[in-house]
């Protein structure tokens, strides 16, 4: 596979890489999407403006409120490395490395991760594919090939950052081509929209995420649905953040689960949650804040019958396009798997 | 008894190692010559068209396109075929039979150019109803793949010894059930590639990545009507076969075309995802089985039913479809046995050769059978095994002749793994979490006998400093032979490995060799080596005789030095030696030349599958413990273990890194890998979205070998890598069945169908535990046949 004939440029500031970008340009954080989309000609921007050289998005500094600012090109390896070894960042490490294998996160940057353009097995293929089916919505064709008859974009975002930064209350800061910078929550980013998943201009950059530090009872649990456990993008993802109260007495009834429950774990009991924020990723378009789910959670003590109701509340947020590697039904039967395993991190 | 060696054995380092690790082995794709064009072709996107025009003419006015080339420039010479004529073309006239078959090709200045030429090419097709699914195939009014393949029957094998309808009703328990593989990759890193240089004289020089490059020699020489001589294959590095770089494909076809037109050399390098969508994939079997058992035990008689999904050409498929039938022959004694195999076209890609060939799928069915029936008759899945177990000096029904087997000390050696590991397996951890430790053995071939040319040969050249230069015809794909073709040569010489330089292959003077299948390198190739160093052995031996006034017979070569036997003073270096015969008097040329194939192998009958098709077999028991995600429905397999029979292994490292590649790949096929089409397309034709198990995927493999000599294999060797990925499969489901109470009939088992399996079933899931209880059943059943009620 050879790549489409392009310019490359190297700019040494965001503002000169800003206004070097236009529409037929793309900025390159890392490249493992990026490249591979413009091999399957999914993009031929005229222009590939390599973000590598510019020295302010890199780097993981604190903040003034003892939080943390990640550059935009630092690499998922540098962030996942750095927050192992600081304990309360420690669960968000473990989130970084659920992402793709070790290879790819020592090239693939905090921005280019959370800036991912969405995917679809109908979308994300060679030229002969296309050459029979011909372009679907995203490529500003009239069919979607997913959802026969439909006119909106199914296609999944699929970042494993996303979720876990919005749990975490994160902010973005974007450079625009003026020479300001806005600053948006994480979840602002997203539009909702399968075919421009962004809320950014061509000419936008994502300069860096700051991540509130956590309180210190907070736990947090990325659970994340995949076939392989290396390289594969989420098939659907939980982030559940929460303030924990350490419960008064050891978790009773551990050695007496419930014979009607399958599987049924008593460690699923004991803790009490506040302020918890869920997040989905991987079920559709944009991650999906989840405030209901936070709101049924506050001030309640973690049992079996809360996790049945979260993961009803959860599932029936989502609609399932068939268009990932695993079916819609069993998408959907895991996410109530998923969300009692991040209830069950909360409690350990 | 095994012998003392000094290069047989033991953990020596592969020959090509140093310069693999370091990035300077050169595979074809890396190669160029200068004024060298790049080339590629335009495939199909429909399934099943009639091609009504191809107009080249706009393409060839783009600047720096030299040659387009489509079906009606071609001689329309037809490839493939075994038993019978092939029928594909390397570029489509007439119909494409499936998305990706190869319509035209372009050779150009650079690939840019290349690739904007094909955009250019102007083809009209009449789209025909696609056939995609044998069954639906076979059936009456179906459009046919072929216009002279009535049914879409590819190839049929029936064969029969004993009489199985009548053993069935002498049976104490017989059983049926239904059995589905999927097509899966042979998933070689480095993709086809193909780099051909035609010159004035007429001569056609072709590197290639191929695992038996006369394949090719013969196929190119047809193809474009000249003469073989004519034609020079060289042979790179090769980035892994696995059985589908056997085959001339039309990448290699179209560079020696395009060379030929433009009088240029051409590159053609497909992407990977052209091989994954474009190229081949192992058979999809449909395997319908019944066996019967004595109480004991005793299997009596076996009979099946097998639809193989050839895709869109015959390709080697009759060879495909005979190791499917034969090997319900192998490796257990059974007296009556009736196996009806038929090879279906469909309009997707080619079926072909892939590591194990066809017996994976059908020993999948059976061992996975064997333990059902097992456990209905209370016995032990070992106990089973051992009851039925070929021994050395039997001959099956077909007539597979057993000289050296080791199945028996294999299955006592996985009885002690069992044991051990039952032990150190910890309650489940959480309830969600199942594990489950499951068996099963293979036997294989060290080299099928093939219709045509089966002999291996080598040639040696002794270099004036005490080294040698090895060629043979047959190729390293990864497996190592280099190293053990070398390692035989110096142990027969009494030098070192290092003193062995392995040559590339260059039909020029590299001779004629059958190629790399079957797992017959060692064993035929090694043969062959073996006698070539012979050969300069006694070559030598004379002139050492003279120099040391000794008779030749009673002369060592060891340590680089050659002496009389028991008196070792007497002697002198092997470098000397030859210098010696090289500068005296008239001067000698020490060349050693050596051909061997096992005698009196029948030829294969392909249709019956009758005959004794290999000088050897190898025999093998896997182990296997995973862990089952209840929830989610993901498999772990937590570790590995292969007890294995392949005589002396010339190289315990090598035999160990086979076993545990094929081990790891038998993971792929039984949980994660599957193709998925969608109307005949190819959905996941990347290495992301076709999950092959990665390094980080690998589990621990445990390798022990028994003690085993071949008579007839060099240094008592015999085939190792190929045979073992016959039992990951069924030992894997067994160890699901063991975790979660299931037997699975279809794999790949994914985590969506172990939930909805789970959950029709969540009364045996819970009872992981009901094998124990299988003695409550095992009289249940006075009808004597039964079907799993609690399969998936």
């Amino acid at each position: 596979m050879t790549l489409p004939r392009f310019e490359y440029l190297a700019p040494a500031s965001v503002e000169e890489a800003c206004a070097l970008a236009d529409v037929d340009s793309a900025f390159l954080a890392g490249g493992t999407d990026l490249l591979v989309c413009m091999k399957q000609r999914l993009h031929a921007p005229l222009r590939v403006i390599g973000l590598a050289g510019i020295a302010e998005l890199r780097g993981i500094a604190r903040t003034d409120e003892d939080g943390l600012r990640v550059g935009a090109a630092t690499t998922l390896t540098e962030l996942a490395d750095w927050a192992s070894t600081h304990p309360e960042w420690a669960s968000l490490s473990d989130a970084i490395r659920q992402t793709s294998s070790p290879l790819l996160r020592n090239a693939g940057t905090v921005g280019g991760n959370l800036c991912l353009d969405t995917r679809c097995t109908f979308y994300n293929q060679p030229p002969i594919f296309r050459a029979r089916w011909g372009p679907c919505l995203k490529l500003g064709g009239g069919t979607c090939h997913a959802v026969r008859r439909s006119t909106s974009c199914h296609a999944v975002y699929s970042g494993d950052l996303a979720g876990p930064l919005i749990a975490w209350s994160a902010t973005a800061t974007i450079a625009t081509a003026e020479g300001r910078r806005r600053k948006l929550a994480v979840n602002d980013l997203f539009t909702g929209e399968g075919i421009h998943p962004l809320g950014l201009g061509p000419d936008e950059i994502l300069v860096e995420i700051e991540i509130p530090k956590p309180p210190p009872t907070t736990r947090f649990s990325y659970q994340k649905l995949r076939l392989r456990d290396t390289l594969d993008f989420p098939l659907a993802g939980v982030s559940l953040f929460a303030e924990v109260d350490t419960p008064e007495v050891d978790a009773p009834g551990a050695d007496t689960p419930r014979p009607d429950t399958p599987g049924a774990d008593a460690s699923v009991v004991g803790a009490r949650l506040h302020g918890a924020r869920v997040v989905l990723n991987a079920t559709g378009p944009a991650p999906l804040l989840l405030p209901e789910a936070g709101a049924l959670l506050e001030g309640r003590e973690v049992d079996e019958a809360l996790a049945v109701e979260l993961g009803e509340l959860l599932q029936k947020s989502v609609k399932f396009a068939g268009n990932t590697a695993a079916g819609s039904t069993y998408r959907k039967a895991m996410i109530p798997v998923l969300a009692r395993r991040a209830l069950r991190d909360m409690c350990r | 008894m095994k012998r003392e060696y000094v290069n047989i054995g033991g953990r020596l380092p592969r020959v090509d190692g140093m310069v693999k690790a370091a990035g300077e082995a050169m595979y074809t794709g890396d190669l160029s010559l200068p004024g060298m064009l790049h080339g590629k072709l335009l495939r199909s996107p429909h399934p099943h068209a009639r091609l009504l025009k191809v107009d080249t003419a706009p393409a060839l006015t783009l600047e720096g396109v030299r040659a387009v080339i489509t079906g009606e420039d071609t001689l329309k010479f037809l490839a493939g075929g075994i038993a019978s004529p092939g029928n594909e073309p390397y570029l489509a006239f007439e119909k494409v039979r499936f998305v990706g078959d190869a319509v035209a090709a372009v050779a150009a200045v650079d690939e840019e150019t290349a690739e904007r030429a094909l955009a250019l090419i102007d083809v009209e097709y009449e789209l025909l109803d696609p056939v995609l699914d044998p069954f639906a195939a076979m059936a009456p009014g179906s459009p046919l793949v072929h216009d002279d393949a009535p049914g879409n029957i590819s190839f049929e094998t029936d064969l029969s010894f004993g009489n199985a309808q009548r053993a069935f009703a002498t049976c104490d328990y017989v059983r049926y059930d239904e059995f589905k593989t999927a097509p899966i990759r042979h998933g070689f890193i480095e993709p086809h590639a193909a780099l051909a240089s035609w010159d004035t004289s007429g001569r056609l020089t072709f590197w290639g990545s191929k695992q038996s490059p006369y394949f090719t020699y013969r196929n190119m020489a047809k193809a474009l009507d000249i003469p073989m001589s004519k034609v020079r294959i060289m042979q790179s590095y090769l980035g892994g076969g696995f059985g589908g770089k056997n085959e001339m494909f039309n990448l290699d076809f179209c560079a020696a075309l395009l060379s030929m037109k433009t009088r240029r050399p051409v590159r053609i390098v497909v992407s990977q995802e052209e091989v994954l969508y474009a190229y081949r994939q192992r058979h999809p079997a449909w395997i319908k089985l019944q066996s019967g058992f004595m109480k004991d035990g005793t299997l009596v008689a076996v009979d099946a039913e097998i639809v193989a999904e050839g895709g869109a050409y015959k390709g080697i498929g009759a060879l495909s479809l005979y190791l499917m039938c034969t090997f319900l022959a192998l490796p257990y004694r059974v007296a009556n046995l009736r196996a009806k195999g038929c090879r279906v076209y469909t309009n997707t890609q080619p079926s072909c050769a892939m590591r194990g060939h066809g017996v994976p799928q059908v020993r999948y069915a059976a061992e996975v059978q064997l333990d059902m029936a097992a456990r209905e008759l209370g016995l032990d899945p070992l106990e089973i095994r051992l009851k039925n177990a070929i021994q050395s000096g039997d001959t099956t029904g077909n007539g597979f002749e057993i000289t050296s087997c080791g199945l028996s000390e294999t299955l006592l050696e996985a009885r002690g793994i069992v044991e051990r590991w039952r032990g150190e397996t910890p309650a489940d951890s959480e309830p969600h979490l199942k594990r489950g430790i499951g068996v099963a053995s293979y036997g294989y071939l060290s080299g099928p006998r093939m219709a045509g040319h089966n002999t291996s040969a080598a040639l040696i050249k002794v270099h004036e400093d005490g080294r040698v230069g090895l060629v043979t015809g047959s190729t390293d794909c990864g497996q190592g032979s280099d190293t053990v073709l070398s390692q035989i040569a110096a142990e027969v010489l009494g030098i070192h490995l290092d003193d062995v330089q392995y040559g590339g292959m260059d039909s020029e003077i590299v001779p004629l060799d059958p190629g790399v299948f079957g797992s017959r390198v060692t064993f035929i190739t090694g043969n062959a080596v073996k006698w070539a160093a012979e050969d300069v052995r006694a070559q030598l031996a004379g002139v050492a005789a003279g120099l040391l006034d000794a008779e030749p017979d009673d002369l060592e070569f060891r340590d680089r030095r050659v002496f009389v036997r028991d008196e070792p003073d007497r002697g002198l270096p092997f470098a000397k030696l030859v210098k010696s015969a090289q500068y005296s008097g008239t001067g000698m040329t020490i060349l050693g030349r050596g051909y061997w194939a096992p005698e009196d192998i029948d030829l294969p009958r392909f249709d019956t599958g009758m005959g004794n098709q290999s000088g050897a077999y190898s025999f093998g028991t896997q182990v296997a413990e995973v862990e089952v995600d209840t929830e989610t429905g993901r498999v772990k397999v937590l570790r590995l273990a292969v007890s294995h029979d392949c005589g002396q292994p010339i190289n315990e490292m090598l035999v160990e890194g086979q076993l545990e590649g094929s081990s790891i790949g038998g993971i792929g096929h039984t949980f994660t890998e599957t193709i998925q089409r969608r109307r005949g397309q190819t959905m996941n034709a990347s290495f992301l979205e076709y999950r092959m198990p990665t390094a980080l995927d690998a589990c621990p493999v445990e390798v022990t070998h028994t003690d085993t000599v071949d008579e007839m294999g060099p240094f008592g060797a015999k085939e190792s890598g190929e045979g073992v990925q016959v039992a990951v499969m069924p030992a894997l489901v067994s160890a699901v069945h063991d975790a979660v109470g299931v037997w699975f009939k279809e794999v790949p088992i994914t985590p969506e169908v172990v939930v909805e399996a789970l959950g029709r079933g969540a009364e045996a899931a819970q009872n992981a535990d009901a094998r124990r209880g299988a003695d409550a059943r095992r009289d249940s059943r006075d009808d004597g046949r039964s079907r799993d009620g609690e399969s998936a």
